[in-house]
């Protein structure tokens, strides 16, 4: 297994866009986000929302490092999507399957974070807040 | 000066009164008295000189009459007494000395002494001088007495050569000490003004003009502070009372404006509350994923309650406790199983029915994460909402505040904006700044009322000091006067002396030439500038030392006689015994030309000694002669008037 999340290239650059700690001068009205996870997070969530996956395809690149998840929330949240996936106990410790399935479902969310978040008219944390508030 | 007569009482061997006229006529101005040795020709001398000078009696025993005292009873009073009876530029004086004697047993005691000097008008009335002994040293000074009253055998020693009598006769006869005295007063009194002057003319004045003058200038530079001062008050005055109307007039405005402020300073809290508020907006809306997991958590909760309900999690039979019991080869009772294959190998079996520890630690943990994910979605959430809530209600305030805060400024209009608390700022600042000038103002008057009072007092130390300059200035000029007349003096004396050296010189070169009878060997008679007298030979050499006694004696008569004529005192010359030493010749040539030379002569002689001058023209000018008659059974001595033939 990789030790990184890995994201498609093509949204590497939104993943930027957002985050505070990508930028020397941050705004938390356009860069609301202080670290990559919470984007990645976000993203898992909005796909699971959707409840659809979507495979990582062309160019990939790493996020963050795995480690980063913290292991008392973040990381047994994503086990639980495993578990529920593959009704599977085993599969929660099947780290690469829940690294690709979390992938694979903020491959999905990012998209509706670009199009809700980053590309709707006015400040992107109000849109955020918009956004999770619905 | 003429001795009219010399009256004697009880004087050495001249018993009682004894009176002899002097002659003082110009043509027989000379008076004889003739007197063997020991007849009382030199105690005649004596008493003239006691007389008038109270001189000339030392070591020549007593002068009291010894018949006097002889016939004296005890207790008698004994008068001795010497009177001289003078003419002096037409005035009679009476000199008289006494002494009364009493007699005692054997011996005598002086009783009482005096001397007197009165002066007799036309009429015979008889005034006494207070001060005798000033007056008769003013006729003739007894300094100068023993040029005119010697003895005739010590007269060469003047003019012997270790002999500086010449020098002090010279200065005495004609009054040379006089000049000097003169000289030396006026030049002590310019010593003494210069010394004051220098005690006095310090640089006190200057001193005192230049503290003066600096505190003229301190003043003026106060005045021309106090001046600024003022103005700088004045001006103060006026921007104060600027600033104050500024502040009436735009008191609406102030107030405007502090609303204004207020509503700003609100304004800015709020905006402070919201960046506080959007980032706790922001914090928890960046993490709400969990809110997107409540649907998948609850379905691995379901799953795993399943697998639980099931009993494939937890298994019951740890891993790790079949390890330990095949290990240790005993049963789950306790029993040995070391022998037992088929025991070890069923425990064996109990293997593949257990799960890891990870595994059972991660679904044991699932109902806890899934309470988490919910309970922090859940207030996260919740928390997101109150905050926009908030949010929203700040954001309106700020709204209306920016409007209320637009209204104010469209009310104080498009003016740019008036700094009422700086105006109020500057106005405490110039008011205070004024209160300093005022304060600096107050010292500054305390100071130049200080200076000019300090000025007064130096303008009256000036004029004291201006008013002693001008003492001094008087005291310089009268050390200037002193100085010039001491050196006039001085130039006088000096011109003065080189005459009367000029004149004695000729006066007893001319009395010499009558005198000597060596007329051709002595050639000249010089005075030098030190007053030394010398003869010259006809080799043009100084002879003082080669000359005989009796040719000093002419030498001495002569330089006496032009003294007494260049001296303009009328003094008797009375000599005695004045040929002892005279020869043949030079004996007739100063009979014959020396009484023409002196106003008075008196003449004290032995017979042998007027022999001497027979065949002279001296015997014509005798106007009185006198015996010395001595008698051997008194040994007293008479006067006796005789009319010897020549």
């Amino acid at each position: 297994m990789s030790d990184r999340i890995f994201v498609e290239k093509q949204v590497m650059e939104f993943y930027k866009q957002i985050n505070a700690s990508a930028t020397k001068k941050s705004n938390s009205l356009n860069q609301p986000f202080s670290e990559a996870k919470d984007i990645f997070m976000l993203a898992v969530g909005l796909g699971l929302q959707k409840g659809k996956r979507k495979k990582l395809s062309g160019a990939r690149e790493g996020l963050f490092f795995w480690n980063r998840l913290s292991q008392d929330l973040e990381l047994p949240a994503l086990q639980l999507i495993a578990l529920s996936e593959t009704g599977n106990v085993e599969s929660m410790l099947d780290e690469e399957l829940v690294q690709s399935i979390a992938e694979e479902y903020a491959n999905e969310g990012i998209r509706i974070l670009i199009e809700d978040v980053v590309n709707k008219d006015g400040d992107i944390l109000w849109n955020l807040v918009d956004l999770v508030r619905n | 000066m003429k001795i009219n007569y010399i009256r004697l009482n009880n004087f050495k061997q001249y018993y009682k009164e004894q009176k002899a006229d002097i002659s003082d006529q110009e043509d027989l101005n000379i008076t004889v008295f003739h007197g063997a040795n020991g007849a009382g020709k030199t105690s005649l001398f004596i008493a003239l000189n006691w007389c008038l000078y109270e001189t000339g009696s030392e070591n020549t025993g007593e002068l009291l009459n010894k018949r006097a005292i002889a016939e004296a009873k005890k207790d008698d009073l004994i008068l001795l007494r010497v009177t001289v009876c003078f003419k002096h530029l037409k005035i009679d004086y009476i000199a008289e000395r006494f002494i009364t004697y009493r007699k005692l047993e054997k011996e005598i005691s002086k009783d009482e002494e005096g001397f007197s000097l009165s002066k007799c008008d036309s009429n015979g009335n008889t005034t006494y001088l207070n001060n005798p002994k000033v007056v008769m040293n003013s006729i003739l000074p007894e300094n100068v007495r023993e040029y005119f009253f010697f003895d005739g055998e010590k007269m060469e020693d003047l003019t012997r050569p270790d002999n500086t009598k010449i020098e002090d006769a010279i200065q005495n006869i004609m009054r040379l000490p006089i000049i000097d005295n003169a000289e030396k007063h006026i030049n002590g009194i310019a010593i003494e003004l210069r010394r004051e002057l220098k005690r006095e003319g310090s640089s006190k004045l200057e001193e005192i003009i230049n503290n003066e003058e600096d505190i003229e200038k301190k003043i003026q530079e106060k005045k021309k502070n106090k001046e600024k001062l003022i103005e700088e008050i004045r001006l103060g005055k006026q921007q104060i009372a600027d600033l104050e109307k500024t502040l009436r007039e735009n008191e609406k405005s102030r107030r405007l404006q502090e609303k204004r402020d207020g509503l700003i300073n609100q304004r800015k809290e709020l905006e402070d509350l919201r960046i506080n508020l959007v980032e706790h907006i922001r914090s928890n809306a960046t993490s709400l994923f969990t809110k997107y997991f409540l649907n998948i958590s609850e379905q691995a909760l379901k799953i795993a309650h399943e697998k639980r309900k099931k009993g494939e999690i937890p298994s019951g039979i740890k891993e790790q406790f079949i390890n330990d019991l095949l290990e240790k080869d005993i049963c789950i009772c306790g029993r040995k199983i070391s022998d037992d294959k088929s025991a070890k190998q069923h425990i064996r079996e109990y293997l593949s029915k257990t799960t890891s520890n990870k595994l059972e630690d991660i679904v044991l943990g699932i109902p806890a994460v899934v309470k988490i994910l919910s309970f922090h979605a859940k207030d996260t959430l919740q928390d997101l909402e109150i905050s926009c809530k908030q949010n929203a209600l700040i954001e309106e305030k700020i709204d209306n505040l920016s409007k209320e805060i637009d209204e104010i400024k469209h009310e104080l209009g498009v003016s740019p904006d008036i700094d009422i608390a700086g105006i109020q700022s500057n106005l405490s600042l110039f008011q205070k700044k004024q209160g300093l000038n005022q304060n600096t103002l107050g010292r500054l008057e305390q100071e130049i009322e200080t200076l000019v009072e300090s000025l007064s007092e130096m303008i009256k130390m000036r004029e004291k000091e201006e008013k002693k300059q001008m003492e001094l200035l008087l005291l310089s000029k009268k050390e200037e006067l002193a100085r010039r007349s001491a050196e006039a003096i001085l130039k006088i004396k000096d011109e003065f002396y080189e005459q009367t050296r000029l004149q004695i010189q000729k006066e007893t070169k001319q009395v010499f030439s009558k005198l000597a009878w060596k007329q051709d060997h002595f050639q000249d008679i010089e005075l030098d500038q030190d007053f030394h007298l010398e003869i010259i030979d006809k080799w043009r050499r100084p002879s003082r030392e080669e000359i005989s006694a009796g040719e000093r004696q002419i030498l001495s008569l002569s330089f006496i006689a032009a003294m007494a004529r260049l001296s303009g005192e009328e003094a008797p010359i009375v000599m005695d015994t004045p040929f002892g030493r005279l020869s043949g010749n030079h004996l007739k040539k100063v009979a014959s030309e020396f009484p023409e030379l002196v106003p008075q002569l008196i003449l004290l002689v032995t017979d042998r000694e007027w022999e001497g001058t027979s065949g002279t023209r001296i015997g014509d000018r005798v106007g009185f002669q006198y015996k010395l008659d001595f008698n051997d059974n008194t040994s007293c001595t008479d006067i006796v008037e005789v009319d010897y033939e020549r």
